[in-house]
This record gives C-alpha cells, sequence and structure tokens, in this order.
C-alpha cells in the first residue's frame, strides 16, 4: 500500500518549506523519499507547485508556533530574531507536533537547554522561569491521568434516527 | 426528526460559550462538544495514564448540557488516514457519547495524523486535503461504521474540508465522494459552508455546483463561520461572524435539504471579544430565523 506513503509526503511537505522548493525543482526527488505510484508522485509534485503551498506551510508554522508563543511568550520576546532559527532547527530536529500544548512547550525548552551555546544570554531567565511555569501546569494536567471520569448515564441510544 | 421539523440552532462549545449560554439561555438549543477538548492526551507510551480528564471544563459543560442537545465533533481520529483508527482515542469518545448523549458524531474529511512519521500517528499539525479515490472511499467508509458501532449505533457525519491545495486527478468530485460515502457507510454530511466558501475563495470552485452535486438527503447538520485574509488567501480562522455569501447560500439551499437537523455557529475562544456577545447573540438569531424558514417551508410541503 502506498497511499500512507502520500499521506506521510504531504505532511512532510507542508513541514518543510525547504522540502517544497526541492521538490518543486526537481520532482523526482521523492521517488528517493518515499514509495508512490507514478499518480502519487504527480500528485505530490502538482500539489508542491501549486499556489496553496505557501499558506499551507505557513498555517503549518503558526499551528506548531501556537503552544510555544502561548506558554512561553516571554521567552519568545527575549529571543527576539533567534526565535526563527532556533524554532525552525527545532522542528527540523523533531518533526512530530505534541497534541497536549503544554507537552510540545516542555519539548522546546527541553531542547533549548540541550544547546546551551546556541541561547543568548538574555533569554536565559525567562526559559527558566517560563518553564517552571510549564512543568506546575503539566503536573497539574496530570491529576486526572488513568482515571475514569465520565459517566455512564446511558448515552448511546442516540434521540436521531 | 420528522419531515415538517425545525432545525435547531447550537453553538461549537469552547471555554468562552458558557458566558454566551448564560446569556442566551433557551435561545441556544445545543452545544457542539469536541471530545478531544476535554482531556490531556500524553499518548500511547503513557500507558493507563495517557488521559487526564480536565474535571472542571466537563462539570461547566455539563451544567450547560442539562437542558440542552449536545452533539459530539470530533477532531483526534483522522478517519482518512491509511492507519487503524487509534482505539485508545475511540473508547475515551465513547466514554463521552455515554456521559453526555450525544445526539449524533461528526468528523472531519480531512487528514489530521500522517502515518510513518518518525513518532507513530505523528500528527500531521493541521487539516489536509484526501484524494477523493476509491481506496479513501473504503477506508473512510469502514472507519465510519466502526465508529458507530463504538458509540452504540449513533448517526455519523462527515464534515467538508477546508484546502489550499487539492489533490489532483481524482477518481470522483467532492460532492460525489460525500454522496458515495452516504450510500456505502450510512454517514451524512455536515456541511461547513464556510469552508466551501474558502475553497471557492482559495480554489475556485462553484459553491452553486458543488451544492447541486449533493445528494440533498445527506446534509443533517450546517456550519457557519467566519475567517480572515492572509497573504492572498483566506482561512477558515473561525474568527468573524459569517460572511454574506455564506447567509445567501445557507437561505438558498437549507430549505432543500430534507433531513437537515441543525445550524452551528463556530468560532474560537481567542475571538469572542472581537465577536462581542452582541454578535454572537446576532448569529444566534440569524440561525433561528434561517431555521424557522426550513420549518415554515417544510410545513408548506407537507400541507
Ligand atoms: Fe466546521
Amino acid at each position: 500500500m502506498s497511499l500512507d506513503h502520500f499521506q506521510r509526503g504531504l505532511a512532510d511537505l507542508i513541514a518543510s518549506p525547504e522540502l517544497v522548493r526541492l521538490v518543486r525543482i526537481e520532482p523526482r526527488a521523492l521517488d528517493y523519499l518515499y514509495d508512490l505510484t507514478p499518480k502519487e508522485a504527480r500528485r505530490l509534485a502538482a500539489i508542491a507547485a501549486s499556489p496553496g503551498m505557501e499558506a499551507n506551510c505557513m498555517l503549518y508554522r503558526a499551528n506548531r508556533l501556537a503552544p510555544v508563543a502561548l506558554n512561553l511568550p516571554d521567552l519568545c520576546d527575549a529571543l527576539g530574531e533567534q526565535l526563527n532559527p532556533l524554532i525552525s532547527a527545532y522542528w527540523a530536529a523533531e518533526p512530530t507536533t505534541d497534541v497536549h500544548f503544554l507537552v510540545e512547550a516542555d519539548r522546546f525548552c527541553r531542547y533549548l537547554l540541550a544547546r546551551p551555546d546556541a541561547l543568548p544570554v538574555a533569554a536565559w531567565p525567562a526559559l527558566q522561569r517560563e518553564h517552571g511555569q510549564v512543568l506546575s501546569k503539566l503536573a497539574a494536567s496530570r491529576h486526572w491521568a488513568g482515571r475514569e471520569i465520565f459517566k455512564d448515564r446511558g448515552g448511546g441510544s442516540p434521540a436521531y434516527a | 426528526m420528522t419531515a415538517a421539523s425545525t432545525p435547531m440552532v447550537g453553538l461549537l462549545y469552547n471555554p468562552a460559550v458558557p458566558l454566551v449560554l448564560d446569556a442566551l439561555g433557551a435561545r441556544v438549543d445545543y452545544v457542539e462538544v469536541i471530545p478531544d477538548r476535554l482531556w490531556y492526551d500524553y499518548g500511547p507510551q503513557a500507558g493507563r495514564n495517557r488521559f487526564s480528564h480536565a474535571a472542571l471544563a466537563i462539570d461547566e459543560l455539563r451544567r450547560h448540557c442539562a437542558d440542552r442537545a449536545v452533539i459530539g465533533h470530533g477532531i483526534g481520529l483522522s478517519l482518512p488516514s491509511a492507519m487503524p483508527l487509534d482505539e485508545a482515542v475511540l473508547d475515551q469518545v465513547a466514554a463521552s457519547h455515554r456521559d453526555l448523549g450525544y445526539e449524533w458524531y461528526s468528523e472531519h474529511l480531512s487528514m489530521f495524523l500522517a502515518p510513518h512519521r518518525s513518532v507513530p500517528n505523528a500528527q500531521a499539525g493541521m487539516g489536509l486535503p484526501v484524494p477523493f479515490d476509491e481506496e479513501v472511499l473504503e477506508i473512510v467508509s469502514g472507519k465510519v461504521r466502526r465508529l458507530s458501532d463504538a458509540l452504540g449505533g449513533a448517526r455519523i457525519l462527515m464534515e467538508n474540508g477546508t484546502i489550499f491545495s487539492e489533490v489532483p486527478e481524482p477518481d470522483m468530485s467532492e460532492p460525489e465522494f460525500f454522496n458515495r460515502l452516504a450510500a456505502e457507510s450510512g454517514a451524512g454530511m455536515l456541511l461547513d459552508l464556510h469552508n466551501l466558501y474558502a475553497n471557492c475563495l482559495n480554489l475556485g470552485v462553484s459553491a452553486q455546483d458543488y451544492l447541486a452535486a449533493l445528494d440533498p438527503a445527506i446534509v443533517v447538520e450546517i456550519h457557519l463561520a467566519g475567517g480572515d485574509r492572509l497573504k492572498g488567501h483566506y482561512t477558515d480562522s473561525h474568527s468573524r461572524r459569517t460572511p454574506s455569501p455564506v447567509w445567501e447560500w445557507a437561505h438558498e439551499w437549507a430549505p432543500r435539504f430534507p433531513n437537515l437537523a441543525a445550524i452551528t455557529f463556530e468560532y474560537h475562544e481567542s475571538y469572542h471579544r472581537r465577536l462581542g456577545l452582541a454578535g454572537i447573540a446576532e448569529e444566534v438569531e440569524l440561525m433561528a430565523d434561517l431555521a424557522a424558514r426550513v420549518g415554515e417551508a417544510r410545513r408548506e410541503a407537507a400541507a
């Protein structure tokens, strides 16, 4: 089955403007990366070349930035122009978004903490303070972990038929 | 739902909606709940501790559901993805249904999870286009049946998405895909007219051709919303009131859908202040006018 490769290729394209540029110049690059039928390869190449690709890539970045911007606003301010290259490097290293905003914010903090040389000195206080806040919110969000709080009230016999 | 009844009007539930419900009371017939927002998901690696529920938010939701209908609207199952359903998420959705009693449950005809990323079931980060092919039809049909079984036979609806790039060389058109999906799986359609509007602006889709190609009997719910222009594109950001062309289509087409049972306004809580309580109340009134018109047309036709 190659539909899974097509879907993975599509997800990779929206996550990587570099890959989009490569495929626009050399569509055969897709054959080295994925196991596609000729039709799927044509489809991915056409999507990469489509004018909507800029919007796809832009929204992907906005969606991935949201948990960081929301939970680490002072760190983002302190990083200033360094935010873009650092977060791009983080996304390239860890291409999977976590659906849990706090986990995603924690992952970015850990990524930065593992690369102290790449971090401007002025950003350290914000990183430490906001990472601490994220960790305590994370702990609070785990409060009900493993416990079932939905009750069986007989929902399951729908009124609509 | 009887042939001569009036569709319900409701709101997509978000953390700001309780303010609206307190103000509007019985004007809002139902809330549409995204169950995936009722828990934190730590991923399969967390085992038995994978899900931690937002208990306070669920309590508040229950308070507002006590004398209202509830509809479930999921974002987490990604039915068109070429991989099995996440059974643990499915179990949670089913548990939320047993608690809240959804009238029906909808999901999106978009890809939210991509297979074979570096981590299994990687989150794609946004809804991605789906090839309207026989192969995908078979995948989605099977999962619709599985989802309905898990929800005790609840009706499943699938929603049309907004996309920026089409998948070329499809086996069939998007409306044909929805018609076939209904025939093969029993899934109704959640027709998001604002998503259609975005696709008209971004891709040059003809709304009239699209709506005329749908089997009118499959449309069970309509979504209304507003969006923003972003660098030459139009986004489905749920940030504004419904634009007038969307209202025009709604008035033209809603009376033609014999099984239309609900009309929902969607907005994101971050735009609550921009929309304002008065603005949201006006949307609810406009939806109620539309629903009344549909009910009137049905009663005339039945007489
Ligand atoms: Fe929608």
